[in-house]
């Protein structure tokens, strides 16, 4: 007990040095938070300097312009991101119809194939069959008409 | 009273509206690359007439057998090319109209 009111005369004695202190204490605190918000704002004015010039845009606003600083910037960029969305859509949607019109272009070759190779095994056969039927080497009309089909020829 | 408090509004709160900021990114375009051949590749071919009907010849086997041959693949030949071209337009433009 006697330390404490000890402690406390002490402080009373020297009151007007210890609010100073403190007082001291509070402005270098209040520096130090100052000074490091001051070099935090530099580099993101930095920062910001290097995306708007990346963006095609400087971060001040153009003389005589009533836009705020960044308000050009953040519009070149904003534009920019819908660029390249818009970019990356158009490309898939093309890609996607190309892809499409590629399916029909193989479904429609397939039939035209299938079709050319029913047509040219029946002109094979029917040769076959009006080859056989001759007699000796002497070729008749038919034997023609049938090499005629085989080749897809009209006579 | 509220007539010319209600004309300076109307008059001044348009100025407050939003009004887009013009930019420069260009439009996004995406271009389909067409690699047609030529237009004389993907031209028909024009069959010629075959042998005329009514024609007899005595033709030894070994002579049929290569008419035979050459006619088969001239069909073969010309079939795929018809498939090729119809390959890069847009119907089946070889085959010849329905009678």
């Amino acid at each position: 007990m006697r330390f404490v009111k000890h402690i406390l005369q002490l402080l009373g004695l020297h009151r007007s040095w210890l609010t100073l202190l403190a007082l001291g204490a509070a402005a270098a605190f209040f520096w130090w938070e100052f000074a490091t918000m001051r070099a935090e704002r530099d580099r993101y004015r930095q920062w910001a300097d290097v995306v708007c010039a990346s963006a095609g845009s400087p971060f001040a606003p153009a003389p005589k312009s009533k836009l705020k600083p960044g308000d050009q910037c953040k519009a070149e960029v904003a534009a920019l991101a819908r660029f390249r969305t818009d970019q990356a859509r158009l490309t898939v949607e093309l890609l996607a119809r190309v892809s499409r019109e590629r399916d029909g272009k193989i479904d429609r070759d397939l039939a035209i194939a299938a079709r050319s190779a029913r047509a040219a095994a029946q002109a094979a056969q029917d040769m076959e069959k009006a080859n056989a039927a001759l007699q000796g080497d002497h070729v008749d009309p038919a034997w023609f008409a049938a090499l005629n089909r085989l080749a897809g020829l009209q006579p | 009273m509220w007539i010319l408090p209600g004309l300076l509004l109307s008059t001044a709160l348009p100025g407050c509206s939003h009004k887009p900021i013009e930019t420069t990114p260009p439009p996004p375009v995406a271009i389909e690359v067409r690699d047609t051949p030529p237009a004389d590749l993907l031209r028909c071919p024009e069959r010629p007439a075959g042998i005329p009907a009514g024609l007899s010849a005595s033709i030894p086997a070994p002579a049929r057998q290569a008419l035979i041959d050459l006619a088969a693949a001239y069909r073969s030949t010309v079939d795929q090319l018809e498939r090729l071209i119809g390959w890069h337009r847009s119907a089946d433009p070889c085959r010849p109209p329905a009678p």
